[in-house]
């Protein structure tokens, strides 16, 4: 019997291409538009040296101590500068051209000259002030001062920092967008969900109606159609991780296990939200999926599916919301197994998602067993 | 004009579906927009590195000192210690940098000790991090040097005159050609137009067509003496209907919300060029309706065809920051020049020759594709046409 059910519910999931393609094709076109625009988005962050170029005139060639720093700062590939002596005419076409950040022209009052703003002009910037401050510093303490032995105190640089690094390597926020999508994508379950609901609840199909008269309890053959659905849209899932890491290359921690117990976890809560989305109310099938589409986009919104910050938008400002947003409790676990060291965060999220699965099952089921209907 | 009157009939039924689309995309647009009316060329000295600073040596006036240097050069974001909102801060980038001053660290500075050192936390490899750093490291050997010249000097005066020292700077000139040409939201309501247009052109041309494409009412239009060019002519024109008055729509109630937006030459380029962009979206929406047999269909289309050409050409995420191989591809969809149309809006400072020329390229190249989707569709619908009838 189960076999026979199983078997047959799987067949006409396959071949309802619509619902495949929203859960199979969908989110590995999203993913592949993600991709596109995503690849150079933290381009910028990542350190590079900083091509700068001089004005050569009298004040450079008398100033031995901004030649000394700056060829320190720029003696080879791993140094702050990158810089090249030029005249004045040269330096603004080769900045108007982009091939330097902007340029120095050394004088009484040291200028930069710069074309965009951002982060590496800021850099030039940080160091014509520190020039500049630090000529101030020595003609300070020389007036208050005068046998100072300025050389050796320019032998005193302080560095107090110590470093407590993050999980390294582990800083890459474009993949929240993809986090999102998964969750996206387990939400999408629920038209499984929808789909097997439909098929068994006597006034929404005739085919429900049909399986009503056969003398096999409601509840068995709901539970052996839920994992036909159940088995195709974890297939779904489990495409969308294999493309996502294989072909796109988005990173997802080394804890595979806990990967794949996220989309478990969260396939299944997607279905059952279908199911009752589908249980609730007597709107048509349309209607439903209406809903089920909203609620998924809405919910995939709040976890950072268009605006990545959004997720932390809201976990700041209004936690109870990061809870009962199952969209979130996904990505968030997968967000937790890749950037965070300890698993603590991750079984908040399994546990809160099992929790609500939890709800969702005794609803539908305390729903469903009940529906006796007049004339089928 | 009986098939433009059905047109219309058709239209007004579909109308409520249309109209959850467009009001869908007005109400994200105009929240995005009132939220986060971020500037795109940002003032030279607002490039400053978001920082959290712990300070567990309070009171001691080197540590105090430290900090409002650094809250003076970066920009402060409080929040308190806990593990999980610093780290998920910093994913998110809210903030760059992670500062603590332990409990004694002016006490060591004072006293030329190397301990306690400062503890932070940034990202790894990034400029702002490295910027923060040297910040950091250039208030400290300059405190220290003062330190050293006169070893007897009150604390107090000590930050004092560092600070004086580290308020000097060196001038800054920008070589820009647009100045002061900021961002404004219009524009922004503009872009993401794009997307909400493409979507609500193709579900609403294809419904129009669905109706006219069942096989019985086709067979039936076909018999009746309305001849082919007229049949068809009357269909473009309905669609052209739906098209201007979407169009005018939208273009009216951004000229209500963005009020503020007072620059009307600019406005009415703004209006021209989506005006040819959602005649171009009509014909490849046209084109596309040919193939599309069903409801199912029509929303796998609209969807995947919308964020597929809105994503690689800049609407979503700003062309500068997709890569140059995603930009060749866009170039071949019209939703690429009709950004680029209103980032040539956005960046010129007078309307100029020469940025009417280059305007007036992105409107031909836009209004080429539509004569080119126009072109295939009738081909494409005559084969159809043709292969029925055998």
């Amino acid at each position: 019997m189960y076999r026979h059910v199983f078997y047959y519910r799987l067949l006409s999931g396959l071949r309802d291409r619509e619902t495949l393609f929203w859960t199979f094709l969908f989110p590995i076109i999203l993913a592949t538009f993600f991709n596109f625009a995503f690849s150079n988005l933290n381009a910028d962050e990542t350190f590079s040296q900083v091509p700068i170029a001089v004005v050569k005139n009298n004040d450079w060639d008398q100033d031995t101590t901004l030649q000394q720093v700056l060829q320190e700062l720029s003696t080879d590939d791993d140094s702050l500068f990158s810089m090249q002596l030029v005249s004045i005419g040269q330096a603004d076409s080769i900045l108007l051209a982009d091939e330097i950040v902007g340029y120095l022209i050394p004088g009484e009052q040291l200028e930069v000259v710069i074309r965009y703003s951002g982060l590496r002009q800021s850099i030039l910037k940080v160091f014509a002030d520190e020039y500049v401050q630090t000529r101030a510093t020595i003609n300070h303490l020389i007036k208050e001062n005068p046998n100072l032995d300025i050389r050796s105190l320019f032998q005193t640089t302080v560095s107090l920092i110590e470093d407590q690094p993050i999980k390294a390597e582990a800083t890459d926020n474009v993949v929240v967008y993809y986090y999102a999508l998964i969750a996206m994508t387990c939400l999408y379950g629920g038209f499984w969900g929808l789909r097997e609901v439909i098929a068994v609840k006597a006034n929404l199909s005739r085919q429900a109606a049909r399986i009503n008269l056969a003398p096999v309890p409601k509840m068995k053959q709901f539970i052996y159609t839920m994992s036909a659905s159940f088995v195709i849209h974890f297939v779904s899932v489990l495409l969308l991780l294999l493309y996502l890491t294989q072909i796109i290359g988005v990173h997802f921690g080394d804890q595979i296990l806990s990967v794949l117990l996220a989309s478990l976890v969260g396939s299944t809560l997607g279905i059952s939200i279908g199911a009752l989305i589908g249980v609730l109310g007597n709107q048509s099938e349309g209607v439903k999926s209406a809903i089920l589409i909203g609620f998924s986009m809405l919910m995939s919104f709040f976890s950072g599916l268009m605006i990545a910050d959004m997720k932390y938008i809201v976990s700041s400002q209004a936690p109870v919301l990061r809870w009962i947003n199952p969209a979130n409790l996904i990505s968030d676990a997968f967000y937790a197994s890749y950037y965070y060291e300890t698993s603590t965060r991750f079984w908040h999220n399994v546990v809160a998602m099992l929790i609500m699965q939890l709800v969702i099952s005794i609803v539908v089921v305390s729903i469903m067993r009940r529906q006796r209907y007049a004339s089928v | 004009m009986q098939v433009f009157k059905a047109c219309l009939k058709i239209i007004k039924r579909n109308l409520p579906s249309m109209m959850i689309y467009l009001s869908v995309f007005l109400v994200f647009v105009i929240l995005v927009t009132l939220w986060n009316p971020q500037s795109e060329t940002e003032d030279f000295t607002t490039s400053r590195p978001r920082m959290t600073i712990i300070n567990d040596d309070t009171g001691h006036p080197l540590s105090e000192g430290l900090k409002n240097y650094l809250y003076t050069y970066a920009k402060p974001v409080e929040l308190d210690g806990s593990g999980d909102q610093i780290l998920d801060a910093l994913f998110f980038r809210q903030i760059v940098y992670v500062l603590r001053i332990p409990n004694g660290f002016g006490n060591a500075l004072a006293n030329g000790d190397t301990h306690p050192k400062l503890i932070r936390t940034t990202l790894p490899d990034s400029y702002q991090g490295a910027y923060s750093d040297q910040l950091i490291n250039r208030y400290l050997t300059t405190t220290a040097r003062f330190l050293n010249a006169s070893p007897d000097m009150e604390l107090s005066t000590v930050v004092r005159q560092v600070n004086q020292v580290l308020e000097q700077s060196a001038d800054v000139s920008l070589r820009s050609e647009a100045t002061g040409n900021g961002f404004s939201s219009m524009i922004y309501f503009y872009i993401f137009l794009a997307y909400s247009l493409t979507a609500v052109m193709i579900l609403g041309v294809s419904s129009l067509m669905l109706a006219f494409q069942n096989k019985d009412i086709r067979r039936r239009n076909f018999s009746s003496p309305v001849q082919i060019t007229q049949y068809n002519f009357q269909l473009i024109l309905g669609n052209l209907i739906f098209a201007v008055v979407t169009c005018l729509i939208l273009c009216l109630v951004s000229l209500f919300f963005y009020r503020r937006f007072a620059d009307f030459p600019r406005w009415l380029l703004l209006v021209l060029n989506t005006f040819v962009f959602i005649i171009t979206i009509m014909g490849l929406s046209f084109l596309l309706s040919q193939f599309i047999r069903s409801r199912g269909m029509q929303q796998a289309v609209a969807n995947v065809v919308s964020l597929g050409t809105c994503f690689i050409s800049g609407v979503f995420v700003p062309q500068e920051l997709l890569g140059e191989n995603v930009l060749a591809v866009a170039s071949f969809t019209p939703t690429y020049w009709y950004i680029n149309a209103i980032r040539l809006i956005q960046h010129t400072e007078s309307v100029s020759r020469s940025f009417m020329n280059r305007y007036a390229v992105s409107l031909l190249i836009q209004l080429s594709f539509a004569v080119a989707f126009l072109v295939v569709a009738l081909v494409v619908s005559k084969q159809k046409r043709q292969s029925e009838k055998q």
